[in-house]
């Protein structure tokens, strides 16, 4: 089945907003959302709409996490994938149907898998994430150290 | 900063959702874009993918060459069937000199992007505007039609499947061919509404399009009626919708002189 396809863009999103917030500009966020929304046809500016407040978000929160052992920052992201997926699934019925709330089952278990193969697949990527943090030039580091 | 851009995002949001013809062409302009990247990416995860599963499907091989051996010698006896049928039919036709605008042909296009598990049901395909692709044409699997092209760019053009809440194909049911519309509501099922009452639909009936309309051509499979539980007839359209990797956009007409005709009686 091809039907793996977890938000890796999330989960680099949460990576950086914690780790090194400057190399991931606000600006660039919102184009990546917007090509997202042009290839999976929703609305646009959906994405972005999900993104740039969890980003915001995480970015004020970053001293928490960033002393945090890997398994809190790892249930962080659950929590921050838990929120985009049922933020997702709600602005899309917004779209599509107005204030009527109805969640179907097959809505439901979409959900669900979405956020539990991201959970599961999240640790691999942070690993990678962590390989290039590490070989990024020291002085770009201190730029995006906890002030 | 940020919350000008989320501000820009909200304003987009909203235009869209209120119409998602709103912006057309700039999202045409984006997908011009990022298509031809997205494509460039996924070509080589899809090529390992497949090799993938062809290493880990070998022990099945032998089963299944089994079966297509058998699968072709059935269907070279319907050769010799169709081919007798098609020369009858022919002469028929020459006899009533009929004049039928039947001649269309297949673009092949390969999938991009399913969106088939999110919530608009639609498949980015890698043929545009450049390869005859129009908005409007009728798009087939191995199984028969899945949906149509509702959105083209340069290189790149989204179909929207039958199983789409917003989609609607008109079609004839069985030997009566009794006219129906197929709907789709989010679900792999598809339902069949407005259907004269007087006339049956029966469980195994073929469902083929009719034509009606003028978009996209009669006689094209959808697949055969199952009747649930209330006894409400539907297609179950889950299998033609697996194997997706490639699709054919049916051109519909490809003599000019014709379309041109066409177009003018429609205006």
């Amino acid at each position: 089945m091809n039907d793996i396809r977890p938000g890796f863009f999330l989960m680099a999103l949460y990576y950086w907003a914690i780790y090194r917030p400057r190399l991931l500009p606000p600006t660039f966020i919102f184009i990546i959302a917007i090509a997202q929304d042009v290839i999976e046809y929703t609305p646009l500016g959906l994405h972005a709409l999900l993104y740039l407040p969890l980003f915001v978000f995480l970015r004020r929160q970053r001293r928490f996490f960033y002393e945090q052992p890997f398994l809190v920052v790892w249930f962080g992201f659950a929590a921050i994938t838990g929120l985009f997926n049922f933020g997702l699934w709600l602005l899309i019925r917004i779209s599509q149907y107005g204030f009527d709330m109805v969640m179907s089952p097959d809505d439901f278990s979409n959900i669900l898998y979405d956020i539990t193969s991201g959970v599961f697949i999240y640790p691999l990527v942070a690993m990678l994430l962590f390989l290039v943090h590490r070989t990024l030039p020291q002085r770009a580091l201190r730029g995006g150290e906890i002030k | 900063m940020p919350s000008t851009l989320i501000g820009c995002s909200f304003l987009l949001f909203v235009l869209t959702s209120w119409n998602v013809d709103n912006l057309s062409s700039v999202r045409g302009g984006l997908a011009n874009i990022f298509v031809p990247a997205l494509q460039f990416v996924t070509t080589p995860i899809q090529n390992v993918t497949n090799k993938i599963s062809e290493i880990s499907g070998l022990t099945q091989l032998q089963a299944e060459n089994d079966a297509l051996r058998q699968e072709n010698q059935r269907l070279t006896a319907w050769y010799q069937v169709a081919q007798q049928l098609k020369s009858d039919n022919d002469s028929l036709r020459q006899l009533m000199s009929a004049k039928l605008p039947e001649s269309y042909e297949f673009i092949t296009a390969r999938t991009i992007k399913d969106s088939k598990k999110t919530y608009a049901k639609s498949l980015l395909v890698s043929a545009g505007l450049s390869d005859g692709v129009e908005k409007g044409q009728a798009v087939i699997s191995r199984q028969g039609v899945i949906g149509r092209v509702i959105e083209s760019a340069d290189h790149a053009s989204r179909v929207l499947l039958l199983t789409d809440i917003n989609a609607r194909l008109p079609v004839v049911v069985g030997a009566q061919k009794t006219p129906s519309i197929v709907a789709g509501d989010n679900s792999p099922s598809l339902r069949l509404i407005h259907t004269p009452r007087e006339l049956e639909i029966n469980e195994g009936d073929l469902v083929v399009t009719s034509g009606h309309g003028g978009l996209i051509p009669s006689g094209l499979t959808v697949g055969h009626v199952k009747i649930d539980e209330n006894g409400k007839p539907y297609i179950d359209a889950s299998y033609g919708l697996e194997n997706t990797e490639y699709v054919r956009i049916v051109n519909k007409y490809t003599d000019p002189a014709l379309k041109a005709s066409l177009d003018k009686l429609n205006q």
